[in-house]
């Protein structure tokens, strides 16, 4: 009685033990590896990379999975609102299967009323694709919120700086008005200097304004019209949608959920 | 003796599990956007549960990559302009590690000079990074596209319905200015109907739709002053003396722009041949197959300033499985 409890308790722990050190690239849950062998080399033409990458794709994934989605259409559980930065895609960083996220991707994932542009992809997520969640992703060490710290460039602009520098006036605005201590900070460390340079991927006032950037965005989200008008028909519909705002960390990949979500009234 | 081994098994069992997942996914958000926040459980996290695990995988890769970017700063090679569409994320489509693509992601991968998201997006892709491709690549089966051709809604119009409506209407306008035989055909059998549904995948006025759509915004793109300005320099500068740009880049270098499709049934890739450069320069070929017949029609359907012929390299690529097969429309 006592040696078959024990080894019982034995088979369990050890089985316990293997499942808590097992390395992620194992197919637990079926997880499929989307993300190239970082060993792999490839030959210096400009498109092999992505030749490549397209064909290992094409091999890895579920064709049964892509008739599906191009027969029934697309049913994606998010809407993804994130940079433009080449090192956060949001496919490459979620390992994400074909279907997952519903995509917007602009300098410094910006939303605001005037934007048709994302204005179009939020209005049909909510109301042609029901997501269920809108994910607003900043990160760390954005070139965007970066140079809205920075001293703008000099005068005369030319049509691309001058194309950057409108784009990025609203975080300017953020920076300049945000209460949030490390960016008071930084406002003061660069108060009265000529030529602020870009700042670094660790200051803390850098970071902060990152989080507050997304935090402005989520806000003119949760109040544009569209978002309103359907959580206004929310009790009606049988699918309400939640919004996010998260944090990328571009050095190790991490993601962190700031805790400003928002979502319909009385829903839980 | 054997009961303390246990003991101490169990505690390690215990504790390595707890060590096993560094993001917590039971977590409690609260709300912000009501009079009286609440803290409330996250509801049925089954669909984030796919991307924390994604993500954890992806962590995984290569942080030494994740590093190297963090420290020196992105270089990508291209621009990727794309469909918002979640079936078609470059990241995923072409198992990109990151530092790839920056991109431009919107409804029917459009792309319009008076619209400050995009020109933002191109305008610090080549001024600022150095991008040395730019790939506009639309998909069949384009919702957005799909809509174009749908008759709009006619009462009962929010504003989200305005939003969508109001983005797409250059597309409508294509259906209607088109001389390419396919998109004729569908014109013409939808005239005067004001019930139009979306078509099928596989309509070809609505294929050839997708493509012409992607054909102009490469069109557009070469005719931007972004662009425009960037070849001036080049040209300016072909006796030597390079300008050093200010940002993240170097040098201003050679930038191409290429016009793909993506086919979303089967993950094929194709090049719809009407790449353009600075003017004078050889245009490196992708190895996409092209749509034979699109590449044909290219000259009589689109204008593009410079545009040169782009040769399919086969070689190679073509002992993959698959085949790469001209599309028959």
């Amino acid at each position: 009685m006592l040696r078959l409890s024990s080894a019982l308790f034995l088979l369990w722990t050890s089985t316990l033990v293997l499942l808590s050190s097992a390395r992620p690239f194992s197919q637990l849950g079926g997880v499929k590896i989307f993300v190239r062998d970082a060993a792999t080399t490839y030959d210096a033409s400009d498109f092999d990379v992505l030749f490549q990458g397209n064909q290992d794709f094409r091999n890895d994934v579920d064709p049964q999975l892509l008739k599906d989605l191009a027969e029934h259409g697309q049913e994606p559980p998010f809407l993804f609102i994130g940079c433009s930065d080449s090192r956060v895609s949001e496919g490459t960083v979620f390992n994400a299967e074909p279907g997952t996220l519903f995509t917007q991707r602009n300098i410094a994932n910006r939303f605001s009323r005037e934007d048709l542009n994302a204005r179009s992809a939020v209005a049909y997520g909510v109301e042609d694709l029901h997501v269920k969640h809108i994910i607003v992703m900043g990160h760390y060490g954005c070139g965007g919120v970066a140079a809205s710290v920075a001293s703008p460039p000099n005068q005369p602009w030319d049509e691309a700086t001058t194309a950057v520098q409108q784009w990025i006036a609203p975080i300017r605005t953020v920076y300049q008005t945000s209460e949030r201590e490390e960016v008071v900070a930084m406002r003061n460390a660069n108060q009265g200097q000529t030529n602020v340079p870009a700042p670094k991927l660790h200051d803390p006032g850098f970071r902060a304004l990152v989080e507050e950037n997304v935090k402005n965005t989520v806000q003119a989200l949760a109040t544009d019209t569209i978002v309103v008008e359907s959580y206004l028909n929310a009790t009606g519909k049988s699918h309400p949608f939640y919004i996010h705002g998260w944090v990328y960390d571009i050095e190790n990949g991490q993601v962190k959920d700031l805790g400003v979500s928002v979502g319909p009234p009385g829903h839980h | 003796m054997v009961a303390f081994g246990f003991k101490l098994l169990f505690a390690l069992a215990a504790l390595s599990s707890a060590f096993a997942h560094p993001i917590r996914e039971a977590r409690d958000i609260r709300i912000v956007g009501r009079s009286t926040s609440a803290v409330v459980r996250r509801q049925d996290g089954s669909e984030f549960a796919a991307i924390v695990e994604g993500n954890n995988a992806f962590r995984a890769s290569d942080p030494a990559l994740l590093q190297k970017l963090a420290d020196e700063g992105q270089e990508p090679p291209f621009m990727f302009l794309g469909c918002s569409d979640s079936r078609v994320s470059e990241g995923t489509v072409f198992g990109a590690k990151p530092g790839t693509f920056f991109t431009q992601r919107n409804i029917a991968n459009q792309y319009q000079p008076t619209d400050p998201n995009s020109q933002s997006v191109l305008a610090y892709a080549v001024s600022e990074l150095g991008v040395k491709h730019i790939i506009v690549m639309g998909h069949y089966g384009c919702g957005g596209v799909a809509a174009s051709i749908a008759s709009p809604p006619g009462s009962n119009v929010d504003a989200a319905n305005s939003a969508v409506q109001a983005w797409i209407n250059p597309i409508r306008e294509l259906l209607q200015q088109s001389s390419r035989p396919e998109i004729v055909a569908l014109r013409e059998s939808i005239k005067g109907s004001t019930t139009v549904e979306e078509p099928d995948i596989k309509d070809p006025g609505f294929r050839a739709l997708v493509e012409e759509n992607v054909k102009v915004g490469v069109g557009r793109i070469a005719q931007d002053s972004v662009i425009v300005n960037h070849y001036a320099l080049l040209a300016a500068n072909s006796t030597g003396t390079v300008e050093r740009r200010s940002g993240e880049g170097g040098p201003a270098g050679d930038v191409f722009i290429h016009g793909w499709v993506y086919d979303i049934e089967n993950g094929e890739v194709r090049d719809l041949g009407v790449s353009v450069g600075p003017p004078g320069k050889a245009i490196p070929a992708a190895p996409f197959a092209a749509v034979a017949s699109a590449a044909e029609k290219a000259s009589a359907a689109h204008q593009a300033p410079a545009a040169q012929n782009v040769e399919v390299r086969c070689a190679e690529m073509c002992k993959s499985k698959r085949n790469f097969l001209p599309q028959d429309h």
